[in-house]
């Protein structure tokens, strides 16, 4: 089994690719003459839509911190639903006196975080509202990306924290600071410390897989939705394949 | 005291009042009159009229009440059982000189007052509208009205009733202005009037008449009207009452158009009070009222567009105090154990965790001068935990002459070696610097490994000569250590270079910051094995100082770190049951 | 103009990811290729730092210009960036002023914010079950305190074995399951974010 991976795991690799790929177009061929297909609720995004409408009416502002992954490693994918968010939340809270800002650790992360509220403000003909400085590199390791982030939450009159990215344990300390500020704090991580810290000290986390549904639930699009139905197809072939090979080892052993 | 009803705007005015108080126009009709003794630039015809204002005296019907105008009688025209039912006779009035003038002839003669037999015959009483009978609607149309009035068709009025309608005015004062000279031409009957229009509208008129007196008797059946809609009928209280004022003793209209009439406005220009219009200031007055909310509303725009600064929160507050009180009790028997300098509590025992053993293991098996890369990829936040983990096995290798190789993968992770080494006291070492690009950096320190790392911190060529210069690429390392506190990053080794490894005979071991011990266990407890040891943060540390029999900081901190963690334990199970406790007593409150 | 320009970058960003992605699965083919254009990456993740600092730089000094609350800290921020800018450049990375540096500021500092987020930790622990009052909140919280227990002989006490067992149990059977699953999961959601970006339905570059 080893050695067939070895020799044919590329293949195995862009097979599963091209599966994913055909899985997402069908679903969302299919899905145009079905809109209303149901979501599984998640508390976090109901809260979350809510909490923007509060944040425009109370003249807060949102904050949405992407972490300190990077696009060129492996948390690439929560850092570009951290961009997708963060897409969402500059539309929705627009026509707020403040506009949202994002930090996060990493140069590449920064710079299309200002790029993305660009072209949001640009889609929505608001080119005033962009600022620079609402994208911002708040720290280049880890634990200065965080102290990094504590005056945005304490000072910025923040009504809303959104930690969507890749983040270790020391979220707990902007979560903390938010809680102190008394704004509330919806946060994802695809690090697995992180979401046990989140689970313990955000008032909606996000776990495992929910931070990756962001983009369906928050409307960015149906392909949103369709990527979302392939991975729960994907997820089921994964725990089948698993079962089955446990199956296989226990009765049939082999190495 | 009954108000006088303005004759122009219609609004009540007091009756002491001369002039409307609304329209300025004159209330008394004597404030018109006009004066005849006068010298007036009137023209000719219009001081005649006043001349001959007796020609037409206004006589009204003794039976009329005596609240109704004159004119008012002669509205709404003549119903059938009010039809006069004789032609008036030629009223004795004499005919105005200019009048006169308009009807003489050609010859200059005027012509015969007599007037035409059509024109003076009054329509007999039609016996209902539209009958079948010939009937003299001219006769109606020209008759407007004598100097006798003709009395009602009905006799009184019913009571209740209004007065039957008399015209006010008739032609038959009046001779037709124009009329050919033709003194033996005999008055044109009705029937020449008729014959004058054409055949269809005399036809027309005559069968449409018939038509609609037949489907009228047909047709025009009075309607039963529901209960509701009697119940609104006007009753005598709502009956339109007379004018307000008695115009009775008011002088008539002398001359004019409209004379004989009472309470009206006289048609003389002169008579007309000229009065010239209220002056207007076009400078605005603003009142101090206006103005102050003026600047209220300029104020609400100006500050629309600002932001306005929320109140800041209290910095103390309950929750501030109760986090000063968990640091303190977990700080405070933390700092005593380290002042103290205690070693009252046991190092662990290598040989229960089995990823010590295999570390130690494989250190001693290295051979001598054995080329080892160090990869410093924690961040110094950890270095707490990692320098007392990591220094027993640095220590190990320094005491087997490991040719040392330092790189990172993090930008602060060469000022990282660079401190840790001078911790240990140790200077023969290679800092080769920082590696870009994370997992990318990797595939690149794979692929080419002196390529991507050419010169060390210093900007020597390592790999010319010295202990490294047997070393082509990662696989050539008797031993890759990756100091790691992130789990990502120890997968990005485990991925990218372990399987590189397997080329040569290098082999790869990570020292662990715990949190990451969970997700890089597998690496190690797997078959095969990807990683061959395995030490996971303070405990692991401490295990392998107690397998080396080595001492280190791991020993230092060991009581503190022990006692710390009982602390915690503590804090956690009281403050939780103090909290819940708190809740459950005061379910009033709301809890966060 | 604005439309092609954002066709362009779409074109430009499937073709680089598609490229990268067939280079792991053809080496031979298309693996020259998946260097090349990795190491681009690498060049444009160093410059993206230089960026990263400016706009660093940037957002502090409209912060301090425009008198914000607290802009004394960033003031602070500048003076350390140009301070130790100006030692490492004179001393070398390595060099005994910068480590100064490092081992005296940053180092403390970094190890503090851990020491307070371990303070931070605990506090979070005792409000748990205020937070969330539910069963699998109670599960976790004794799993938390068992694997405190057990991470390391009791001050005074020493090893206990029962617990011993307990860690071995809880770290290296329902821990790793747990966070395998959970791994699982984030990498299928890698998987669809990777691929919407390939058919350039999410662009995050301004496209």
């Amino acid at each position: 089994m080893s050695a067939l991976l070895d020799a044919y795991g590329n293949i195995l690799g862009l097979l599963i690719a091209l599966f994913c790929l055909g899985l997402i177009i069908l679903f969302v061929a299919t899905g145009r003459n079905k809109p209303g297909r149901n979501l599984r609720e998640i508390p976090a995004f109901l809260r979350f839509r809510r909490e923007v409408g509060l944040a425009v009416e109370s003249g807060k502002r949102l904050h949405i911190s992407l972490g300190h992954g990077g696009i060129n490693n492996l948390p690439a994918g929560s850092a570009f639903v951290g961009l997708t968010m963060l897409d969402r939340c500059a539309r929705a809270a627009s026509i707020s006196d403040r506009p949202p800002v994002a930090t996060s650790g990493d140069p590449l992360l920064a710079i299309l975080s200002q790029d993305t509220l660009r072209g949001t403000y640009h889609s929505l003909g608001a080119e005033r509202l962009y600022e620079p400085t609402s994208g911002r590199l708040s720290g280049l390791t880890p634990l200065a990306f965080t102290a990094g982030a504590l005056p945005v939450i304490h000072d910025e009159q923040i009504s809303s924290n959104i930690l969507a990215g890749h983040f270790g344990g020391e979220v707990a300390l902007m979560t903390e600071a938010g809680e102190r500020g008394g704004s509330l704090t919806v946060a994802g991580s695809d690090n697995i410390t992180a979401q046990a810290v989140l689970y313990a000290s955000a008032q909606e986390p996000l776990i495992g897989e929910e931070l990756y549904a962001g983009g369906a639930y928050l409307g960015a699009g149906p392909i949103h939705a369709a990527s979302l139905r392939m991975q729960d197809i994907l997820r089921w072939l994964l725990i089948a394949l698993i079962l089955i090979g446990a199956l296989v080892r226990l009765f049939i052993g082999g190495g | 005291m009954t108000d006088i009803l303005c004759p122009v705007c219609g609004k009540p005015n007091p009756p002491e009042a001369e002039t409307c108080q609304f329209c300025q126009a004159p209330l008394k009709t004597t404030a018109f009159t006009p004066d005849f003794d006068e010298e007036s630039d009137l023209p000719d015809w219009l001081r005649s009229l006043n001349a001959d204002q007796s020609a037409f005296p206004v006589t009204g019907p003794a039976e009329e009440q005596p609240s109704v105008p004159d004119w008012l009688r002669g509205m709404g025209g003549e119903t059938k059982e009010e039809q006069p039912a004789e032609a008036p006779a030629e009223p004795a009035v004499e005919k105005p000189d200019w009048l006169a003038d308009l009807i003489k002839d050609e010859s200059g003669e005027p012509l015969s007052t007599d007037l035409p037999d059509w024109l003076s015959q009054q329509p007999a009483a039609p016996t209902a509208p539209f009958s079948g009978e010939e009937k003299d609607w001219t006769a109606d149309l020209f008759s407007v009205g004598t100097a006798e009035q003709p009395e009602p068709a009905g006799g009184q009025p019913a009571e209740g009733e209004p007065p039957p309608s008399v015209p006010a005015f008739t032609f038959d004062a009046f001779e037709e202005p124009e009329k050919p000279a033709t003194p033996e031409s005999e008055p044109e009957s009705e029937e020449g009037l008729l014959s004058t229009l054409p055949d269809w509208v005399a036809n027309v008129t005559a069968e449409e008449a018939e038509t609609e007196s037949a489907e009228g008797e047909a047709e025009l059946a009075p309607a039963q009207l529901p209960s509701w809609l009697e119940a609104m009928r006007p009753t005598e209280e709502d009956q339109p009452s007379a004018p307000t004022e008695d115009l009775t003793g008011v002088a008539a209209e002398s001359s004019g158009p409209l004379i004989g009439l009472r309470g009206v406005l006289s048609v003389e220009p002169m008579k007309i009070r000229m009065r010239r219009a209220a002056a207007y200031s076009l400078k605005l007055h603003v009142t101090d009222e206006q103005k102050q909310r003026v600047a209220l509303l300029e104020q609400l725009l100006a500050d629309e567009p600002k932001p306005k600064s929320l109140p800041a929160a209290p910095v103390i507050t309950a929750q501030y105090i109760f986090r000063l009180v968990i640091a303190l009790a977990l700080l405070l028997p933390v700092l005593w154990a380290v002042v103290s300098k205690g070693r009252l509590t046991p190092l662990p025992d290598a040989s229960a965790v089995p990823g010590v053993m295999a570390m130690y293991n494989l250190v001693q098996r290295l051979p001598e001068d054995a080329p080892v890369l160090v990869a410093f990829d924690y961040e110094a936040g950890y270095s707490g935990e990692m320098d007392p983990a990591a220094t027993a096995v640095l220590k190990h290798l320094m005491s087997r002459n490991a040719a040392l190789a330092l790189v990172s993968t993090s930008a602060t992770g060469p000022a990282l070696a660079e401190r840790f080494m001078a911790n240990l006291n140790n200077s023969d070492y290679a800092n080769l610097g920082y590696v870009p690009g994370g997992s990318i950096g990797l595939f690149s320190l794979t692929r080419s490994l002196r390529q991507a790392l050419p010169y060390d911190l210093q900007g020597v060529d390592v790999w010319a000569s010295g202990p490294l210069s047997s070393v082509n690429g990662v696989a050539d390392f008797g031993l890759v250590l990756v100091l790691v506190s992130d789990p990502e990053i120890a997968r990005a080794w485990v991925e990218q270079v372990a399987p590189v490894l397997k080329q040569g005979e290098a082999m790869m071991a990570i020292v662990a910051s715990a949190q990451t011990s969970p997700l890089v266990q597998p690496y190690f407890a797997g078959f095969p094995r990807q990683i061959e040891g395995l030490v996971s943060g303070m405990a692991g540390g401490a295990a392998y100082e107690s397998a080396s029999a080595a001492s280190g900081p791991a020993r230092v901190v060991w009581d503190a770190y022990s006692l710390g963690l009982l602390v915690s334990v503590f804090i956690i199970l009281i403050g939780t049951a103090l909290d819940v406790s708190y809740k459950a007593l005061r379910p009033g409150k709301k809890g966060k | 103009m604005k439309t092609i320009f954002s066709l362009v970058n779409v074109i430009i960003a499937i073709a680089a990811g598609a490229l990268v992605f067939l280079g792991y699965v053809f080496p031979d083919l298309l693996g020259s290729v998946r260097v090349m254009l990795l190491q681009w990456a690498v060049i444009l993740a160093a410059f993206a730092l230089l960026v990263g600092i400016i706009n660093l730089l940037q957002a502090h000094w409209h912060k301090v210009t425009t008198k914000q609350p607290k802009s004394v800290y960033s003031l602070v921020v500048l003076a350390s960036l140009v301070v130790t800018l100006l030692v490492t450049g004179l001393s070398g990375p390595s060099g005994k002023w910068s480590l100064w540096i490092y081992n005296n500021l940053q180092v403390p500092i970094e190890i503090s914010l851990l020491a307070v987020l371990a303070i931070v930790l605990v506090y979070v622990a005792v409000r748990l079950m205020r937070r969330r009052m539910t069963w699998y909140t109670g599960v976790f919280l004794v799993t938390v305190l068992l694997v405190l227990l057990s991470t390391a002989p009791l001050y005074l006490i020493g090893e206990v074995p029962l617990l011993n067992s307990l860690h071995s149990l809880i770290s290296d059977i329902l821990a790793v399951a747990g966070a395998r699953g959970l791994l699982l999961g984030v990498a299928l959601g890698t998987i669809a974010a990777g691929l919407r970006v390939l058919m350039g339905a999410d662009r995050p570059y301004g496209g």
